[in-house]
C-alpha cells in the first residue's frame, strides 16, 4: 500500500471514530458559526466608512478568502500537524516511531475532522462573492492561477503547523507564538495591503509567504496593476516554505531522540 | 551471534528546576537551572534468539529508557547497541518492522472505532500482505479469544480485553523480538493468567525472543528463565532467577499445625522458633541444615497433623535486595 | 476567612502554575502584543483613509479613544471568557471522573467559578504591566494607548472591569453545565464563545456598530463584559454613569449565576441517578 493510500485510510479512520462522538452535528454548526462571524468586523467597519481608498469591502474579502481557504484546508488535511504539539506529551510519537512508515505521513494523519471543513466552505464562499461583485470574468489561466493559490497557501499553513511541531519537541511551552503565523495571518489579509505598516507587509510576504499565495494572485486576477507573472508565485512559494519547515521537522526528530521525551 | 547486544550504554537527561512557591516560580521566568539525571550508567547484556528475559528494577531505576533505546526511539549517549543485526535509532524503519512493542499503560489502538479497524490500518502500515493478514489474524484470534471484541470499539473494552487486542496488535505483522513493558499491569487474576499462557506459548512455539518489564513477580516466576536486575543505571543482577533467590531469600520456613500443644524452644539447625496456638513456624537454611533432617527433627519432638515448607515471597525477596543494594 | 482558605489556595496555585511556563509568558506577551498591533493598524486605516472619515467621530469614538480600545481589549483579554473552558476539567467531565469532584466537600459551582476566576485574575496580572508598557510608553503616536479620561475614570473603570470578570465567571460556569450534558459535545460551548467575543467589543467597540442597534448593543449581556467598563475608562461615558453601569453589570450577573448554579444542580442530580 502507497503512502498516498495509507494516508486516505488514516483520514478514514480518524472520520469514522469523530462519528461516534455524540455530539458532531452541533460541533459541525458551531464551527461554521465561527466561520460566518470572522469577517463580520471588517465589514461593519466598511459599512460605517465606506471604501478605504480603491479598497472596497469586496475586493479586500479577495484576499481574506483566499488566505483563509488555504488555512482551512490546511486545517482539514494537515490537523495531525496542527494539533501535534498538544499531543506530543501524550507519548504520541514515540508510539509513530515504533512503526515503519514516514513520520511525516503518521503525523499527517494523526487527526482529521471533517467540521473543519467550516472554514474551507466560508473562505470559497467570500471569494466566490467577491469575483461576482466585482464582476471579475476568468479565463482558464486565472481560475488554475487561484486554485494555485489556494495550494501554495495550503502548503505555506501545512509548513508553519510542521515548523510549530518541531519547536514542540523543543519546547511545548511556546507553542503560543504559531497563533500569530496561523490564526493571526489571515487577519492580516484583512486590511488592504498596501495600508500595512510595510515590516509587516514583508513579514508575510517574505518571512511567511501568506500575501503571496492570497494578494498577489487576487491582485493579477482582478487586474489591480500587479504583474502578471506574480499570479505564478504561490506555488513556489509554498513549496519552498514547507522546504524549509520539512528540514526544521528533521533536525527536531533528530534532537528527540537524543533526549528523549 | 546474540540476537540483541548491548555494550557499555550510558544516558543522561537533563531536567529544569525550579525553587517551590510563587516566588520561585517568579524567579524561575528569567532563570532556569537544569539537574543531570542518570539514567543508564553502563549497561552491558546480550540475549539470545528465543529467550524469554525479565528485567525488573523499582520505578525509576531506567527500565523504560533501555527498552527505547532496544526499541530505537531513544539514542544512547554512549556506547553500542545492535539489535538483529542493525543499530536500532540508524535504521529504524528497517528496525521496528521487525519489533512488536507493548505498553501496558499505553494503546496502540485507535480509540473511537472498531478494533478489526485499527488492525486494518496496522496491516496497511506494516505492510501485511492480505492472506498473511488473514490467516494470522484468524490464529490470534482463536488463541486470544477474540471473537465478538472484534467488532467493539477500543472505548468500551475492558482492561483485560483491551490488552488481550494490545497483544494481538503488536504481533499482526509476525516480529522476531517483542519489547513488553508492564503488560500485566492493572489486569485482573483471570486476565493475567490468559496473557501469561499466551506469551508462554508465543515464546515457546514461534520462539518469538522477548524482553518483559514488570512489577509483578508472578510474571517472572511463570515466564522467565532468566532476570536481569537494574538499579541507579546499573545492571546488578543477570541470571537464572532461582540463583536470585540463592542470593536473597535463602531461608526456608517450615509451617507446620499441631495436633496437641507442645512445648519446643530450640531445634538443631534452626534460625527461630515461633509457637502461637497450634501453629508452629520453623525459620532454617537449607544451606546449613538438610530440609529432611530439620523436619525428622521436628516430627519426633512434637506431634505434627500438617506441614509445608516455604520459600520467602518473590515479592518480598526482591524488596529485600532492593533494601539491601538500597535502591 | 476560614471559608475563603481552599480557595485562596486553589487561586495561589494556578498563579504559580501559569509562572512556571516561561516561555510560554513571553509567548503569549509577543502574541498578544502582535494581535493588538494589527487590530490597532485596522483602526487606524479606516479613520485615516475612509471614504467618510468622520464616521468614526459620528458615532462618539475618536481614533485615539478606538486605539486605547483595542488596546484595553488586548490588556484585559484574559478576563474574557476566552477559551471558556479549562482543559481539566473538560476531560474530568468527559471521561466521568467528575463525579469524583462530587466528594469534595465544597460546592462544586463555586469550585469552578473560584478556578475560573483565579486562572483569568492570574494570566491578567502575568500580562498587565508589560503589554500596558508596550502599549502605553513604547509604541510611537498614532499607536499608543492613551491615558484615562480622567482620574475618576480610571477608578470606574476598574470597579466595572472587575464586575465584567465576575459576570465572566459566570458564563463560564454556563458552559460548564452546557458541556455536562454530555450529549450536546462542544457545540453550544463554542457557539457561546463566539457570540461573547463578538458582542463584548472584543472584536470591534460597540459603538462602532450601526447606529440603530446601539441601544439593545449596550443592554445585551455580554457588553457589561468589557465595552461598558472600556467606555469609563476612554470617557465615552462619564465616570457618574458608573453607577447605571454597575446595575446593569450587577442584573446580569445576578441573573447568570443564580442560572448556573441551578442547572448545574439538576444537572448533577441527573449524573448522580445515571451515573454519568
Amino acid at each position: 500500500m502507497n503512502e498516498f493510500s495509507l494516508y486516505f485510510r488514516y483520514l478514514r479512520l480518524n472520520f469514522l471514530g469523530g462519528l461516534q462522538y455524540q455530539g458532531w452535528p452541533l460541533q459541525m454548526v458551531g464551527v461554521f458559526f465561527t466561520a460566518i462571524i470572522d469577517p463580520i468586523a471588517v465589514l461593519i467597519l466598511f459599512s460605517r466608512f465606506g471604501a478605504v481608498g480603491s479598497w472596497t469591502a469586496d475586493r479586500v474579502m479577495l484576499v481574506y478568502g483566499l488566505a483563509l481557504t488555504s488555512f482551512g484546508f490546511a486545517e482539514l488535511f494537515s490537523r495531525g500537524f496542527d494539533t501535534f504539539p498538544w499531543q506530543i506529551r501524550t507519548g504520541a510519537f514515540d508510539r509513530i516511531l515504533l512503526r515503519p512508515r514516514s513520520t511525516f505521513l503518521q503525523v499527517l494523519g494523526l487527526r482529521f475532522q471533517l467540521n473543519r471543513l467550516a472554514r474551507v466552505v466560508s473562505g470559497l464562499c467570500l471569494v466566490g462573492w467577491s469575483l461576482v461583485v466585482q464582476g471579475v470574468s476568468l479565463s482558464f489561466w486565472h481560475i488554475l492561477q487561484l486554485l494555485f493559490a489556494l495550494a501554495g497557501g495550503y502548503l505555506v499553513y501545512t509548513g508553519v503547523f510542521v515548523i510549530a511541531s518541531a519547536i514542540a519537541f523543543w519546547t511545548i511551552e511556546a507553542v503560543d507564538w504559531i497563533y500569530i503565523f496561523t490564526n493571526g495571518s489571515y487577519q492580516v489579509a484583512k486590511v488592504p495591503p498596501e495600508f500595512l505598516p510595510p515590516w509587516l507587509r514583508r513579514t508575510f510576504t517574505f518571512f511567511m509567504p501568506m500575501l503571496v499565495c492570497s494578494y498577489w494572485p487576487a491582485a493579477v486576477v482582478c487586474g489591480w496593476g500587479v504583474s502578471p507573472l506574480l499570479g505564478w508565485l504561490p506555488l513556489p512559494a509554498g513549496v519552498a516554505f514547507l522546504g524549509l519547515a520539512l528540514a526544521a521537522w528533521r533536525l527536531a526528530i533528530r534532537q528527540y531522540a537524543s533526549t528523549g521525551s | 551471534m546474540s540476537l540483541i547486544q548491548l555494550n557499555g550504554i550510558g544516558k543522561t537527561f537533563y531536567v529544569a528546576e525550579r525553587p517551590p512557591g510563587l516566588l520561585g516560580a517568579l524567579q524561575g521566568i528569567f532563570v532556569r537551572q537544569r539537574k543531570a539525571i542518570t539514567a543508564l550508567a553502563d549497561i552491558s547484556f546480550s540475549i539470545d534468539a528465543g529467550e524469554l528475559v525479565g528485567y525488573i528494577g523499582p520505578n525509576g531505576a531506567g527500565k523504560s529508557t533501555t527498552v527505547k533505546i532496544m526499541s530505537g526511539i531513544l539514542v544512547p549517549d554512549s556506547g553500542t547497541c545492535i539489535v538483529a543485526g542493525r543499530v536500532p535509532w540508524q535504521e529504524r524503519v528497517a528496525h521496528v518492522a521487525e519489533i512488536g512493542v507493548v505498553f501496558g499503560q499505553r494503546s496502540q489502538l485507535w480509540w473511537d472505532v472498531p478494533v478489526l479497524d485499527s488492525f486494518q490500518l496496522l496491516r496497511d502500515i506494516y505492510r501485511v500482505s492480505p492472506t498473511d493478514f488473514r490467516r494470522r489474524l484468524a490464529d490470534l484470534a482463536d488463541i486470544l479469544d477474540l471473537g465478538q471484541l472484534l467488532h467493539t470499539p477500543v472505548r468500551q473494552l475492558s482492561l483485560g480485553q483491551r490488552m488481550r487486542c494490545e497483544l494481538a496488535a503488536a504481533m499482526l505483522h509476525n516480529p522476531r523480538i517483542l519489547f513488553l513493558d508492564e503488560p500485566s499491569i492493572g489486569l485482573d487474576a483471570v486476565s493475567k493468567l490468559a496473557l501469561r499462557s499466551f506469551l508462554k506459548a508465543l515464546n515457546q512455539e514461534q520462539g518469538v525472543t522477548m524482553i518483559l518489564t514488570t512489577h509483578d513477580m508472578a510474571d517472572i516466576e511463570t515466564l522467565c528463565q532468566r532476570v536481569m536486575v537494574i538499579g541507579h543505571g546499573r545492571l546488578l543482577y543477570d541470571g537464572k532467577l532461582a540463583g536470585l533467590k540463592q542470593q536473597y531469600a535463602p531461608e526456608r520456613r517450615i509451617r507446620a499445625t499441631l495436633a496437641s500443644p507442645c512445648q519446643l524452644s530450640e531445634l538443631p539447625g534452626a534460625d527461630s522458633i515461633t509457637i502461637s496456638g497450634n501453629e508452629l513456624v520453623v525459620d532454617f537454611q537449607p544451606a546449613k541444615i538438610a530440609p529432611q533432617t530439620i523436619i525428622a527433627a521436628l516430627t519426633a519432638a512434637c506431634p505434627v497433623s500438617d506441614l509445608v515448607v516455604e520459600s520467602i515471597s518473590v515479592d518480598e525477596m526482591i524488596a529485600r535486595m532492593y533494601r539491601d543494594l538500597s535502591l | 476567612m476560614e471559608l475563603l482558605r481552599p480557595f485562596l489556595s486553589i487561586w495561589r496555585m494556578h498563579l504559580a502554575n501559569a509562572l512556571q511556563y516561561r516561555a510560554a509568558v513571553w509567548a503569549q506577551l509577543t502574541t498578544n502584543i502582535f494581535w493588538g498591533f494589527v487590530r490597532t493598524v485596522m483602526m487606524l486605516v479606516f479613520y485615516r483613509y475612509g471614504l467618510q472619515q468622520i464616521a468614526g467621530y459620528e458615532a462618539g469614538l475618536s481614533l485615539a479613544q478606538a486605539v486605547s480600545h483595542v488596546w484595553l481589549v488586548q490588556i484585559a483579554l484574559h478576563l474574557l471568557p476566552g477559551n471558556l473552558i479549562d482543559a481539566e476539567i473538560r476531560e474530568k467531565i468527559r471521561s466521568g471522573d467528575v463525579a469524583l469532584e462530587l466528594c469534595r466537600p465544597l460546592d462544586l459551582y463555586a469550585h469552578w467559578f473560584t478556578r475560573a476566576l483565579a486562572m483569568r485574575l492570574g494570566r491578567f496580572f502575568l500580562q498587565l504591566i508589560p503589554v500596558t508598557t508596550v502599549a502605553m510608553l513604547l509604541l510611537p503616536m498614532p499607536y499608543r494607548l492613551q491615558p484615562p479620561a480622567s482620574c475618576a475614570g480610571l477608578f470606574a473603570f476598574c470597579a466595572s472591569l472587575l464586575l465584567g470578570c465576575l459576570l465572566s465567571c459566570a458564563l463560564v460556569g454556563l458552559s460548564y453545565v452546557l458541556l455536562l450534558r454530555v450529549s450536546w459535545g462542544d457545540g453550544p460551548v463554542i457557539i457561546l464563545k463566539i457570540i461573547s467575543d463578538l458582542l463584548s467589543g472584543a472584536e470591534l467597540p460597540l459603538q462602532l456598530w450601526p447606529a440603530w442597534a446601539q441601544r439593545l448593543l449596550a443592554a445585551q449581556p455580554f457588553a457589561s463584559l468589557l465595552d461598558l467598563p472600556l467606555r469609563l475608562y476612554t470617557g465615552t461615558l462619564a465616570p457618574s454613569e458608573f453607577w447605571s453601569v454597575a446595575a446593569i453589570q450587577l442584573a446580569w450577573l445576578v441573573l447568570f449565576m443564580g442560572v448556573g448554579w441551578l442547572l448545574m444542580q439538576g444537572s448533577l442530580r441527573r449524573l448522580l441517578i445515571q451515573g454519568g
